[in-house]
């Protein structure tokens, strides 16, 4: 094994979360490495508008060959391998990780996310508690994210957002048909819509140039560079100190432990099948919901024989994948024209909030999207009446221009059975045991999932579509929205990181991704996680300046 | 080429099927077949062992269904039965060959099929916009839909000049 010379901090995970703490701790004057598992891929490597080479070739994400997981309903029932389908239902492997192909919906969580269990009590086969930090707490580094990564919005247009000091840095992006019909259908219904923020810049903003509405963003690398990634919103500023080092195409395999019980390195493979030694004086981990736990639960020694970090047993627990919404598919008399413009730039959070009447607690909230494009993806849809033949080209031919989907996300209640653990037969292309993931949506996701759909059928209705179809809601199995599996919290008995995201067991090890999140909100998570990510390094920076980091 | 001359005229004949031409050209003009054989020379290699055993399936249901000779030589008809017994009884063939007809068909012309754009026209998608883009109004909706988020500069462009 080769070893490297120490750095300060080594980051695993080249995302949302880990190119935040890069940008931010080599600014600070820290030396930094980043190791990735995939490519570094650039603005120009992304084919525009080109469905087969992204999506139906799996440009970004894990192939079933190379990377695979599997998945059982709970501990008793049969383990499957994820198909091809579900895999894109995960996060990119490159640098810039999700926020590579993401929408970029944008959102702060509610103030009452954060305090779950003193808002809505207990619900019997879940394990919802309160996170150890408030709103108040994370407003600050909201605001950063947003200025720093650039999101498109128009602050104070949403009536139930929680409380800002500050305007988004960039107006709205352009609206396009599917949010002028969200827009019309919410007002004719008395609900209140709002520009959605986005992403994605709508014009020129830090050195970056603004959209041209060109579509096919969601599921793909934007070329204009528009889509505030972070691979173009941080990554830059991170190689600029100088004191920046990202590996790509390594694969982190464990997390070694010094006599003294703390994180002493991480051991890697590099590309041409080596195995490398990093050590560095602080261990950030920022592979993901699922790949985070994983890399814990890799990291078994005499020592550690349950994983590193683990002495909760909650390393891989209470994984939260959101509510199983189905996709609403509307078609409207004229052309909506979803190849143009950005994903979404209408929205509401009329459902947001607890109503008892509705017989669940939480919410979520609806945002019909321009479809991207993608005749391909819906030529293959069940939704026509033919799979083949001239009916299924007479219904190509008078819907793919009038046509919207419409998703419905909400919030996923923790479960504690619902868990990342290894796979105790299947193993990847370096031998290393998969993430296996056991899920159930529970009750409560279940009816709030229909009953989004059934709001979004109104909606479309309220606008007067001539069809709306709602399939029946998949099993939940995989999701890019992965959370939950080393939550937060106060005592080390119940959660795997403190509130600064520091393992309870060993104080140079931080996780700084959506594994710590406590709940889940109703609502796409990468600014919380952007903005909790800044929030942990201001932290780390001033205990580094007070001597505190060993 | 991964498909011989016998294998490929039966796979475009069922291609011509699962898209056929009407007053807008189908799999068959769209040149669906040259995507197929492309993408099982690249990208789906592994694919190729179920076109083989796939053509097989269909000349033997041509001879057994219809006493013909083969699939290719069937009527429209007959071969539309022939796949209809395929699709169900949930053949991964049958699966397969739509997927890659529908990608020949609606896919970017630059991985072999979709030729002259016959799929996109037939859409009316004009094809990638990049790097120019739209311009508002996106779409009908938009256009006609009131805009309470109107920026002033968005609607002195729908003014006239």
């Amino acid at each position: 094994m080769s070893r490297n010379e120490a750095v300060d901090v080594c980051i695993i995970g080249a995302g949302a979360s880990g190119l935040v703490a890069a940008k931010e701790l080599s600014e600070a004057g820290l030396s930094v490495v980043i190791l990735e598992r995939g490519p570094w891929r650039q603005r120009s490597d992304f084919a525009p508008e080109d469905e087969i080479s992204t999506k139906r070739r799996h440009f970004f994400w894990p192939t079933v060959e190379q990377e695979p997981r599997t998945w059982r309903l709970n501990a008793q029932s049969p383990t499957e391998f994820l198909s091809a389908d579900v895999q894109v239902f995960s996060n990119a492997m490159c640098v810039g990780g999700g926020t590579v192909h993401y929408s970029g919906l944008s959102w702060r969580f509610h103030e009452s996310d954060f305090r779950v269990k003193s808002t809505d009590g207990s619900v019997a086969g879940t394990s919802i508690e309160d996170w150890p930090i408030s709103y108040e707490d994370m407003e600050p580094y909201y605001e950063k994210a947003e200025w720093t990564i650039g999101i498109s919005g128009k602050g104070w247009s949403n009536p139930f957002d929680p409380p800002r000091r500050r305007d988004y840095p960039v107006p709205p992006v352009a609206r396009n048909s599917a949010g002028a019909i969200l827009e019309n259908g919410c007002r004719a219904l008395g609900l209140h819509p709002f520009p959605t923020p986005m992403a994605i810049l709508s014009r020129p903003y830090d050195g970056r140039p603004g959209c041209v509405n060109k579509g096919f963003c969601s599921g793909y690398g934007c070329p204009v560079g528009a889509k505030s990634s972070a691979l173009e919103a941080l990554l830059p500023k991170a190689l600029a100190t100088g004191r920046c080092d990202i590996r790509p195409l390594v694969m982190a395999r464990e997390i070694s432990v010094d006599s003294g019980g703390r994180a002493a390195g991480v051991v890697y493979i590099d590309s041409a099948g080596t195995e490398q030694f990093q050590s560095a004086r602080l261990i950030l981990l920022a592979a993901g919901g699922v790949e985070t736990p994983r890399l814990l639960l890799l990291s078994k020694s005499s020592r550690f024989p349950e994983g590193v970090g683990n002495s909760s047993g909650l390393v891989g627990k209470n994984l939260m994948l959101h509510a199983p919404g189905p996709i609403v598919i509307a078609i409207f008399p004229e052309a909506v024209d979803g190849h143009q413009g950005s994903p979404c730039t209408r929205v509401m959070q009329d459902f947001y909030k607890t109503d008892s009447r509705r017989g669940f607690i939480r919410g979520g909230f609806v945002h019909p999207r321009a479809h991207g494009g993608d005749p391909v993806d819906y030529a293959l849809q069940p939704v026509h009446g033919a799979r083949w033949g001239l009916k299924h080209k007479d219904s190509m031919r008078e819907s793919w221009r009038h046509y919207l989907h419409s998703h419905c996300t909400g919030e996923s209640l923790p479960v504690e059975s619902n868990m990342v653990d290894l796979d105790p037969e299947v193993k990847d292309r370096f031998g290393l045991p998969v993430a296996r993931i056991t899920y159930t949506s529970h009750e409560n996701d279940i009816r709030l999932g229909s009953f989004l759909a059934k709001r979004s059928r109104e909606i479309f209705e309220a606008v007067k579509a001539s069809k709306v179809i709602v399939p029946p809601s998949r099993l939940r199995k995989l999701h890019n929205h992965q959370m939950g599996t080393c939550r937060m919290g106060n005592s080390p008995g119940s959660s795997v990181v403190d509130k600064w995201c520091r393992s309870h067991d060993m104080p140079n090890l931080f996780i700084i991704d959506a594994s710590v999140f406590v709940t889940s909100g109703g609502l796409n998570p990468a600014l919380t996680i952007e903005a909790n990510a800044f929030r942990v390094c201001d932290y780390i920076v001033s205990e580094a300046r007070r001597g505190n980091l060993g | 080429m991964v498909l011989n001359s016998h294998q490929r005229a039966t796979i475009e004949a069922a291609a011509a099927r699962i898209i056929p031409a009407d007053h807008d050209p189908g799999a068959l003009e769209a040149g669906v077949i040259d995507y197929i054989e492309q993408t099982l020379a690249t990208h789906d290699g592994d694919h190729a062992q179920s076109y083989f055993d796939g053509v097989r399936e269909l000349d033997e249901l041509a001879r057994r269904q219809f006493a013909a000779e083969e699939f290719s030589s069937l009527g429209p008809e007959q071969q539309d039965r022939i796949l209809k017994l395929l699709e169900e009884k949930a053949s991964p063939f049958f699966s397969l060959l739509v997927r890659h007809t529908m990608e020949g068909f609606y896919g970017d012309p630059r991985h072999g099929g979709n030729k002259d754009r016959a799929g996109w026209t037939m859409l009316g998608f004009p094809g990638p916009s990049y790097p120019k883009g739209y311009s508002s109004p996106l779409g009908w909706y938009d256009g006609h839909l009131p805009d309470d988020f109107a920026s002033p500069k968005k609607r002195s462009d729908h003014e006239p000049e």
